[in-house]
């Protein structure tokens, strides 16, 4: 064949033209020379690409089948024969009572498809009226913790229910026969029908003493008021008719009393919508504590000094008003300058108190001494204040706490071995009491729900219901029975403390029934409170309607006695020599004490002053922090009568100098995983000489990071000294300026303008109006809003980085200076602007905005970006770094009891997404689907958000801003509304109402 | 696939094999797996129907 134009031979060289032979070797070799310098390509793998791909897939395929999570996760049917009363996608709600607390406030559990959800106030009750606190919000979390025991242990081996109430009843038996002491140790008692049957147990073993504690206990104030009026059962307040309060080391607001009523009433004499005659409060105390932040006047002073300030007020007063029983005196003018009190604001309190007579109130916290509480009922009978004692309504003490003679008998009484059987009804001594002396004893039985430090060293562990899972009656208040029912049968194998004491007293095990108690409690409830109230109605009727209703009133008027002088006679002036440093104990806002320490949302919830999560710490004053040479993370050393404790500093604005304030109930070592770890077990201090002592305070070495959700700002540096005012955050006025000119904020609008023509919202728009006057920042709805919306805990070291998920925070500001500061508190969540800057920037437009005002997003869209977070001005937005229920404490919460406690209306998130509040769309979306349904259209009054429903003063408002019938609307347009960063013309449909303080000046 | 050595080949899967179920049955989660062994005992919520729910 010819070669054609197209057979041309080409050839990139000279040298393969002429067909050398180098060309045609390296024609054939893959690697030119030199190449192959590092290796020897005969020495290569011979397997072909090919093949390597074949087995990588192979591997691959491998590690995916090993590496899946599959588990069969079930099948959803639909119900073929529905259980009676439930309807799939509806609510159940039942009333019950919270036993978190003495308190008891009744509670409206809600339940989806036979498992409780969430826990709210009920409204029937007459004393929480419809809100609980924090803890109780978070207590359904304990409900379905993975770690309560299931299954009664002996010596940690499980064991049959039978043999061990059998073989318990023999040990009892032979108690007695022996002639040695059963002790049972409770918690306050205030079950009338757990009394009832204590006292049936104590007839059946007749060496058996109950002893009963509680931690931060009133018996101070129970025994000052049997010395002042013949009575240990002291009335509550009406706190809401009185227009000065003087809180002594009180914190009435948000941890002692039933602080639930208590800030009901209080925020309702500052009302804005209400009336301009707000009350003014008084604190004096030692450490900042959450009634101290919503202070009009507060005065710094040591506990231990606080007997010498009430002597002094008495003497002012009694000199002013002519009324001087108490022959003792201790001037103002000498209190003020031996402990450097302002002279004028002390002048101004005595004025106001003594303007006020027969309207004030003088409180006196819990820790202080039995002398003191005597000083102030003298106090608050000189000035007429008795007015305001309840008398239908009086707190109850059924069974007398302990004392501390009484606990060191029992110490002595072990150590003599007299005591051959302690019996631990749901309470934790070794912990609590530091009583390791429990130790010793021959037989100890603990019936509790998960393990704690004195079940680990009991013999016998019976583990006991929730209190969601039980029967119960309470009676704190003597005209109210708040009933308990159970809403879900027992998850685990255990049974109710009270059904296992019940078989005690039969005296044998075949006697148990799960009913039991429940029939105990019905037959109790017919005899000692439907026989009393001569009601016509048939008893079954009566009694399932006070199980519906959840309380039952009692008409139960105690009249008033008189005050016993010569209770005061005897007390003298402290003038206590000024020691180097006293240590405060006070109890936790959240986990209680200590009972509380394994649940991850009280753990995470900051702090309400220092806004510290997952630790306690010792808090001091700047000045003492100097004297001291520590700064924030600095460890101390904490010492007294030999004992001593390693504690985090803490500088806190405010505080009395050479004052350290620790918290107990940290520091737990036999708790779930989720509670390891935090904090410092501060109990050990505790001595027998009450709350607060002296101690030895130095320096230690090393540093302990606290995870704090919010940055201390310096409260000297210029930069940002008071930027909340400046950037108009905060927007404050007193009562007097408001008085004087009602539009004084206008000077501070801010007129915004748009070039374009947005969107008009004309039907209905939602909003949200948050009343800073009566916000006390407690925490409640942040807790509320976490449980609503299923939002994961993320573990201190996460707070650290700063990634906590809640969808509200609560902002608090310093202004003034480091030793007198003014704090402002603002709840910060999503403003779901209308103009809202994070929307433009999401790249997949996973966040818009819906056509009723609601910032919405859709976490299916969501890639993680975090653009919009970026964008937030607020900083409201959270991002799931992590899938933490995976991440928190080697999956704590991942596991198939946990996911119960989820809303089912609400996305569980998972990593990668972002999140925020969402004005609780899954409500607007109920309240929807039952408007379509009775064919009336959705009005804002339909909806109530979480956050709103739980708040217990009702700060938070929310509603439609478009229907000018609405309380919202008045909220909007309120002349104290304003928008936090208006300038950025972001328009959020959030208002704050500014706060006025009531103070005698125009200036805050 | 050509395998080189059909005995090493088989003693590697057999050890790939056992090494995966060993990780697998720690308690804690290395590759995959739930941790929590007490939760599994639990089959079904139980509807307690003793107590008097609330009228709408």
């Amino acid at each position: 064949m010819s070669k054609t134009k197209n057979d041309k031979n080409f050839w990139k060289s000279l040298k393969e033209y002429y067909n050398d032979p180098d060309v045609l070797k390296s024609k054939s070799n893959e690697f030119a020379d030199g190449v192959t310098e590092d290796f020897n390509p005969s020495e290569l793998s011979p397997i072909s690409r090919r093949n390597f791909l074949a087995l990588l897939t192979a591997s691959a395929a491998f590690t995916a089948t090993a590496c899946s999570d599959y588990q069969d996760k079930g099948e959803i049917i639909a119900y073929n024969k529905r259980p009676e009363g439930i309807i799939p996608g509806k609510p159940n709600f039942y009333a019950s009572t919270c036993t978190g607390c003495s308190n008891n406030c009744g509670v409206l559990v809600k339940t989806r498809e036979g498992r409780p959800i969430k826990l709210d106030g009920n409204p029937d009750n007459p004393i929480n009226k419809g809100k609980i606190c924090a803890t109780g919000e978070a207590s359904i979390l304990n409900l379905y913790d993975p770690d309560r025991l299931s299954g009664a242990h002996k010596n940690r081996r499980k064991v049959d229910w039978k043999s061990i109430d059998s073989e318990i009843i023999d040990i009892l038996n032979k108690a007695v026969s022996d002639g040695k002491e059963i002790a049972l140790i409770t918690k306050t008692v205030t079950s009338p029908t757990y009394k009832n049957l204590l006292t049936e147990l104590k007839t059946k073993y007749k060496t058996l003493k109950i002893y009963s504690y509680e931690m931060f206990d009133d018996l101070n104030k129970r025994n000052a008021w049997e010395k002042s009026y013949g009575s240990r059962n002291y009335p509550s307040l009406k706190l809401d008719e009185a227009n000065i309060i003087l809180s002594l080391e009180s914190d009435f607001l948000g941890k002692e009393g039933n602080y639930i009523e208590a800030a009901r009433k209080y925020a309702g004499k500052r009302d804005v919508m209400q009336s301009i005659e707000f009350n003014r409060l008084y604190v004096v105390e030692g450490m900042m504590s959450l009634t101290g932040m919503n202070a009009d006047y507060r005065f710094r002073l040591r506990p231990d000094y606080q007997k010498d300030f009430v002597l002094s007020l008495i003497t002012e007063i009694t000199n002013k008003n002519g009324k001087s029983l108490y022959s003792k005196s201790y001037s103002g003018k000498d209190f003020c300058t031996k402990y450097g009190f302002d002279q004028e604001k002390y002048s101004t309190l005595v004025q106001d108190l003594l303007n006020n007579q027969g309207k004030s109130i003088v409180l006196a916290g819990n820790s202080l001494s039995e002398e003191t509480h005597i000083l102030v009922n003298y106090l608050n009978d000189v000035l007429e204040n008795s007015a305001l004692y309840d008398n239908n309504s009086i707190n109850n003490e059924l069974i007398k706490n302990s004392s501390k003679a009484d606990w060191k008998e029992l110490e002595s009484k072990i150590k003599n071995k007299t005591v051959s059987v302690v019996i631990n009804a749901e309470a934790n001594p070794v912990f609590d009491l530091s009583a390791s002396f429990i130790n010793e004893v021959e037989t100890k039985i603990s019936l509790v729900d998960s393990e704690n430090e004195t079940s680990s060293v009991s013999n016998y562990v019976l583990p006991i219901n929730h209190a969601l899972e039980s029967w119960g009656d309470y009676n704190s208040r003597s005209n109210l029975i708040s009933l308990q029912q159970p809403v879900i049968n027992p998850i685990f194998d255990t049974r109710q403390k009270e059904n296992i004491i019940l078989t005690w007293v039969n005296g044998h095990s075949e006697a148990y029934s799960d009913d039991a108690y429940h029939q105990y409690l019905k037959n109790s409830f017919k005899e000692n409170v439907y026989s009393r109230l001569n009601t016509p109605a048939a008893f079954d009727r009566f009694w399932f309607a006070s199980l519906h209703d959840g309380a039952v009133q009692l008409n139960n008027e105690t009249s008033a006695n008189q005050f016993n002088y010569s209770a005061v006679s005897d007390i003298k002036v402290e003038n206590k020599n000024n020691s180097e440093y006293l240590v405060h104990l006070q109890k936790s806002y959240y986990i209680g004490d200590g009972k509380f320490a394994g649940n991850g949302w009280l753990q995470e919830m900051p702090h309400p002053v220092t806004k510290v999560a997952w630790d306690n710490f010792a808090a001091v004053s700047p000045l003492t922090a100097k004297s001291l040479d520590v700064e924030m993370n600095d460890l101390v050393e904490v010492t007294t009568d030999g004992k001593n404790v390693k504690l985090p500093v803490i500088v806190q604005p405010g505080m009395a100098d050479n004052l350290i304030a620790v918290e107990l109930g940290y520091g737990r070592e036999v708790i779930s995983d989720s509670g390891k770890n935090t904090g410092t077990n501060a109990n050990i201090l505790l001595n027998g000489k009450g709350y607060f002592f002296d101690v030895n305070v130095s320096k230690a070495d090393g540093t302990y990071k606290l995870a704090s959700t919010q940055e201390h700002h310096s409260l000297d540096d210029t930069f940002v000294k008071d930027f909340h005012r400046k950037r108009k955050i905060i927007q404050e006025g007193t009562v007097k300026e408001y008085q004087k000119d009602n539009r004084f904020l206008d000077k501070y609008k801010y007129e915004n303008f748009d070039i374009t023509k947005g969107p008009e919202y004309t039907g209905l728009k939602w909003g949200m109006a948050i009343d800073l006057n009566k916000c006390l920042s407690c925490g409640t709805c942040v807790t509320a809003c976490n449980v609503e919306n299923n939002v994961p805990v993320v573990g201190k070291d996460q707070v650290l980085t700063g990634r906590e998920m809640q969808w509200i925070r609560l902002d608090r500001y310093y202004s003034g200076t480091p030793e007198e500061p003014i704090v402002s508190n603002q709840p910060m969540l999503c403003q779901h602007c209308d103009n809202a800057p994070c929307e433009n920037v999401c790249p997949v437009n996973a966040t818009n905005h819906s056509t009723d005002g609601l910032n919405q997003m859709a976490y299916n869209r969501c890639v993680g970006t975090r653009y919009c977070a970026n964008n937030c001005p607020y900083k409201v937005r959270r991002f799931n770094f992590y899938n933490f229920r995976d991440h928190f404490a080697n999956a704590y919460y991942q596991n198939d009891v946990s996911a119960l406690a989820h809303n089912p209306e609400v996305t569980v998130r998972s990593r990668g997404v972002m999140e925020k509040c969402t004005f609780c769309v899954q409500r607007i979306m109920e309240a929807r689907e039952d408007a379509i349904r009775e064919n009336k259209p959705l009005t804002g009054d339909m909806v109530t958000t979480a956050c709103q429903q739980a708040c217990p003063t009702d700060a938070i408002v929310f509603g439609d801003s478009n229907d000018k019938n609405s309380k919202l609307y008045k909220y909007r347009n309120h002349e104290l509304g304003y928008h936090v960063l208006e300038v950025l013309n972001v328009r959020p449909n959030v208002t704050y109402l500014a706060k006025l303080r009531n103070t005698h000046s125009e200036e805050v | 696939m050509k395998i080189q050595n059909r005995r090493r080949f088989f003693k590697n899967i057999t050890l790939g094999a056992i090494g995966i179920s060993v990780l697998n049955s720690f308690p804690v989660k290395l590759i995959a797996g739930n941790r929590k062994g007490n939760v599994n005992s639990v089959s079904k919520v139980k509807i307690h129907n003793q107590a008097v729910k609330r009228s709408r």
